[in-house]
């Protein structure tokens, strides 16, 4: 995507198009994506930086934009992220604790959406929340049809 | 594609991207019609000739019992092989045969030749039939059938025309039975295209042979049979379809035996039927590949249905009326042979595209099991049953006099009507059963035997929960005499849900309870029992010294339900008391007394609590502000609605509920802060739904109004009057279908403008989604439209079938729109929101809104800031702006400007940067 990003960060349109290009927002309306993207905060991440640690509450959500994060349990690494793949997503909808920590592996531009903003949102723009819901939606009927193509 | 290939693709509704099948499949039935006409035009001349048209009967009879061997063997084979190779193998088979039939010839002697001959055309016709139709029905889909089924199989009509010119150019030279080598060869020619259809269209997507998943494994004549008795349409389609072959058998068996009659030697009688046929067949081309198509498109299924049987009953009714006259018998055999053409080319150009477009919406299998059954089973059956009823005739008529034929084939159009409305009748079901068949039926429930009162008045005292809740509310529901009895003797159960869910009803339904039964209630149960029991008994007019104790009990609920019943229907000592606790609660430092005290306000008649209210309203604490604003909007007061209005933009969700509690009387609030225009959009369309919450006739006019006024709010509006259960009289009818028009040319200016757009697909991406949002949007704005004007619950499957995204579920929703909608607003809406590619859309779109008016990326971004008239997304507006500045289009300085003070964070944004970067 080309970009007016520099050092004044992204436009909120460039912000939706981001949105829209992730594979979890990439059935729901760009309307509705216009309404999180002015929830999106910039964040500059140094290598080695630790994002959230395992067992800590989340309330947020990142988007990677640039760089590389390890996804990790102690020193065992479980997934490398990279640009345009998100991680603790579902701490926008609930307030558990985080299954793993996330460490970035280079230097990474991220963006933050948080729990509060986000329920403000979806007070006043039900249609945010559908949309979620249709996403949680679909990810659980992929994991029943994988759970019952397991069970056959 | 060239220009004026562009313009015979439109002249035959052919899309672009389907010319190369449709061409194929064309090609492949003209030669496949070529050599089937030198089979008929051979074996039908020596048969007459050789043997006479009154054994034509004994064909008819032989045929069928042939046929359904055929359709057996067929099912059979359908079930081994996919489809394209299934054609192959069958389109070989009947080469071989006529090779076979011309080699025995030479050696065969007598007439069972030549009967057996007459009856293997019919199978050489089935056959045919089976194939071709069996492919077509898996490579098209509803839509495409209904377009181009005609043209398809318009293809073996100059086929038959040329083989019957040929016969009859050819037949004096060669000998009646060399036809037969033309035959061969013409079968054999269709191969390479039959090959080239198979691998390149996707059957194996649609292949029958391999639904193994699908329980169809037996190929008998009883599976048919069953799926006969099980599936409606198919049933109905098949006793039409007898119906129509009937007809069809016995009007030409009148015209032949006519014909028979006015030429004596074999030659003329040859080159007469090789006239009549060429002739017939050239009409009915004309007819299927020009007419047949937009007829069914324009008319509908159940018009289209019914041209056929209408033109055969005027027909003989005209051949009758002549009858009467003496001396004109060549009138009416010319008549007869008009009606004799003219059924032949209705039937192949109309009825039998829209048989075949009829069972589109059936599963793939069922479809193609649909087909065997009409073709295999029931035209087999009109044979027969036409060889029997022929025989019948001539054994008391022996010298033909037609007249029972006549009003034979009366009966039978008259029969072929019925059956077409019936059939119109159930297609409409099939396809709202294909997109969802999650039908639900409340079930009538009654009960009167005494055994059964005894049972539930049981229930009512001992049952569970969930059984009492059930059996009150089947009563309830059912409006039985026993309901108000059981609601009391409930009050006994030991539950106390069960009792809190009696006395609600006694409230509700003013049910008569005696006292006793109430203060019984009241000194043993819940809190939330104890309220309602309180209520119910001060209703009742019973010792207000016995409810005075409860003014000072500590539980607020039991505390409000004493003041308000108190003071709703106390007397005066008792009222003056219940109103200084009031008093007390609302001047109390605690906010929950005040929230008490709001309640009770609201629940209280004729105490003019609203000034009361308004004293109240000035409140510092959150929940007693709600509360208080919430009391306002059940005393439906104006004062106080204006203050709720007042209070929307810093208690917004509250403000909305007190408003619904207010009902019809917050209407004007809500109409004139719509039309305030500092009023926030986003704000107005929650109003808008609140007064479509609100619902009723003042909430309809306001919502009406708002469609004229108001045209930039469309969607909520529609939104709004489609929740609201609105359905339209004769006025707004007329005029919400004005409204309608309007959106879809709006729509068709958006696919306009995604059309320009898409000429340039990687530059516009952007702006070519935002616009496919804005359409699905005007789509949904109809469909709200549409299901208040004609069948709420219909045109709610069409939803659905949008929100599946799968393009089968579509087309079959664009079914149902052309069957409930007014033809010009259908026609309109299934164009815009055919799914597919815009390009192939584009030249049936131009026939309807012919000035496309955009013609460069400018006008259409331009068009999009400027218009004032409907408002677009503020997303779309925003990558207008965006694209604008990416692509460097100028769309004027005035434009950038107005939006880079635009309220919304987004479209001022991008203004800005466009305006930094230009």
């Amino acid at each position: 995507m080309s970009t007016s990003a520099g050092s004044q960060g992204l436009l909120l349109i460039e912000k939706v198009l981001l949105l829209k290009s992730l594979s979890i927002f990439s059935e729901t309306p760009e309307t509705i994506l216009a309404e999180l993207a002015p929830l999106m905060q910039q964040e500059e991440v140094e290598k080695g930086t630790q994002i959230f640690q395992e067992g800590e509450t989340g309330d947020c959500m990142y988007i990677i934009f640039s760089g590389e994060i390890e996804i990790h349990k102690g020193k065992t690494s479980l997934a490398i992220l990279q640009e345009k793949e998100v991680f603790g997503e579902l701490s926008l909808l609930d307030a558990e604790t985080r299954s793993a920590s996330a460490t970035a592996k280079t230097d990474c531009l991220l963006f933050k959406i948080d729990q509060e903003p986000f329920y403000e949102l979806i007070e006043a723009r039900p249609e945010v929340a559908m949309g979620f819901i249709k996403i949680l939606c679909k990810r659980l009927r992929a994991l029943n049809d994988k759970t019952a193509l397991r069970g056959s | 594609m060239s220009k004026k290939n562009g313009y015979w693709l439109n002249a035959l509704n052919i899309r672009p991207n389907e010319w190369w099948l449709v061409k194929k499949l064309f090609i492949m039935q003209f030669m496949q019609g070529a050599g089937i006409a030198f089979f008929f035009t051979a074996s039908f001349t020596l048969f007459l000739h050789e043997v006479g048209i009154t054994k034509l009967p004994y064909v008819f009879i032989y045929a069928s019992v042939l046929l359904w061997v055929t359709g057996f063997f067929y099912s059979r084979l359908e079930h081994r092989y996919e489809i394209g190779k299934l054609a192959i193998i069958v389109t070989v088979f009947i080469a071989v045969s006529m090779l076979l039939f011309r080699l025995v010839f030479a050696y065969a002697n007598g007439e069972w030749f030549l009967y057996g001959m007459l009856a293997w055309f019919n199978v050489l016709y089935l056959l045919n039939n089976l194939e071709f139709w069996g492919l077509a029905a898996v490579l098209f889909d509803v839509r495409q059938s209904k377009r181009l089924f005609s043209v398809i199989s318009a293809g073996d009509i100059p086929a038959k025309f040329i083989g019957y010119t040929l016969a009859l150019l050819t037949v004096e030279y060669i000998g009646t039975i060399n036809l037969l080598w033309a035959g061969v060869l013409c079968m054999l020619a269709s191969v390479p295209f039959l090959i080239s259809i198979k691998k390149s269209a996707n059957l194996l997507e649609h292949n029958h042979a391999n639904h193994g998943h699908q329980k169809h494994s037996d190929h008998k004549i009883t599976t048919l049979a069953e799926n006969f008795a099980g599936n409606t349409l198919i049933r109905r389609l098949a006793i039409i379809t007898i119906i129509v072959s009937a007809c069809f058998i016995i009007i030409n068996y009148a015209f032949y035996a006519g014909i028979k009659e006015a030429y004596k030697d074999d030659v003329s009688l040859a080159r007469f039927i090789a006239l009549f046929m060429a002739v017939s067949r050239i009409i009915a081309m004309g007819v299927k590949t020009v007419l047949t198509g937009r007829l069914i498109s324009r008319l509908g299924i159940i018009k289209s249905l019914m041209i056929t049987p209408v033109i055969m009953i005027l027909m003989i009714i005209m051949v009758l009326i002549v009858r009467t006259m003496p001396g004109n018998e060549k009138i009416i055999f010319y008549l007869f042979g008009a009606t004799a053409i003219a059924i032949d080319i209705l039937r192949s150009a109309i009825s039998t595209p829209v048989f075949i477009t009829i069972m589109q919406p059936l599963p793939t299998h069922e479809r193609l099991r649909a087909h065997n059954i009409l073709k295999g089973i029931m035209d087999p059956f009109a044979s027969l049953f036409t060889g029997l009823l022929l025989l019948v005739l001539i054994q008391y008529q022996p010298h033909a006099d037609l007249t029972n034929i006549y009003y034979i084939l009366l009966a039978l159009g008259i029969l072929w009507i019925i059956g077409n409305y019936r059939v119109n009748k159930e297609y409409l079901k099939t396809i709202i059963n294909t997109i969802s068949s999650n039908y639900f039926n409340l079930q009538n429930f009654s009960i009167d035997d005494s055994d059964t009162v005894k049972w539930v008045k049981e229930k009512v005292v001992s049952g569970t929960e969930m059984e009492v809740i059930n059996i009150l509310k089947m009563l309830d529901a059912t409006k039985s005499v026993l309901f108000n009895e059981l609601v009391v003797s409930s009050l006994q159960h030991a539950s106390e849900k069960i009792k809190a869910a009696a006395i609600q009803l006694i409230q509700q339904k003013n049910i008569p309870v005696e006292k006793d039964i109430l203060l019984q209630v009241l000194a043993n149960n819940s809190s939330n029992v104890k309220a309602s029991a309180l209520q119910t008994l001060c209703k009742t007019g019973v010792d207000y010294q016995l409810v005075l104790p409860y003014l000072n009990d500590v539980d607020a609920s039991v505390k409000a339900a004493a003041i308000t019943g108190l003071i709703n229907y106390g007397d005066g000592i008792a009222k003056e008391t219940a109103g200084a606790c009031l008093q007390q609660l609302v001047h109390s430092a605690l906010p929950a007394d005040r929230i008490n005290a709001a309640g009770i306000l609201a629940n209280l008649h004729q105490y003019n609590s609203g000034w009361r209210i308004l004293q109240m309203l000035p409140e510092a604490d959150n929940a007693v502000r709600k509360a208080v604003l919430m009391a306002a909007g059940k005393t439906r007061d104006s004062l106080l609605l204006d203050q709720i209005i007042a209070h929307l933009v810093t208690d917004e969700p509250v403000a909305l509920q007190a408003l619904f509690l207010a009902g019809e009387n917050a209407l004007p609030f809500i109409k004139s802060t719509i039309a305030d225009k500092n009023t926030p959009q986003l704000l107005q369309e929650k109003l808008i739904y609140l007064a479509g919450r609100i619902s009723g006739s003042k909430a309809h006019e306001l919502l009406i109004g708002l469609l004229t006024n108001k045209k930039e709010l469309y969607k909520p509006v529609a939104k709004a009057l489609f929740r609201s259960h609105y359905s339209t009289d004769r006025g707004p009818k007329f005029y919400l279908e004005g409204i309608a028009r309007e959106l879809l040319a709006h729509s068709a200016a958006i696919v306009y403008m995604q059309n320009v757009l898409l000429q340039n697909k990687d530059k516009y991406q952007v702006l070519i989604n935002a616009m496919q949002i804005e359409l699905c949007d005007l789509r949904d704005a109809l469909l709200n439209i549409f299901a208040v004007l004609y069948d709420r619950e219909k045109i709610s499957k069409v939803r659905t079938a949008y929100n599946t995204g799968k393009k089968i579920n579509i087309l079959n929703a664009l079914e149902i729109i052309e069957m409930l909608v007014r033809k010009d607003l259908a026609l309109h809406f299934n164009v815009i929101n055919e799914p597919g590619e815009i390009a192939n859309r584009m030249a049936e779109l131009h026939e309807l809104y012919p000035d496309p008016f955009f013609k460069k990326v400018e006008q259409v971004l331009i068009n999009i800031l400027a218009d004032e008239t409907w408002s677009y997304h503020y997303w779309t507006m925003a990558c207008s702006l965006y694209t604008a500045g990416q692509q460097q289009h100028n769309v004027g300085r005035t434009l950038v400007e107005k939006y880079a003070l635009a309220e919304n964070i987004l479209l001022r944004e991008t203004a800005l940067f466009v305006k930094l970067t230009s």
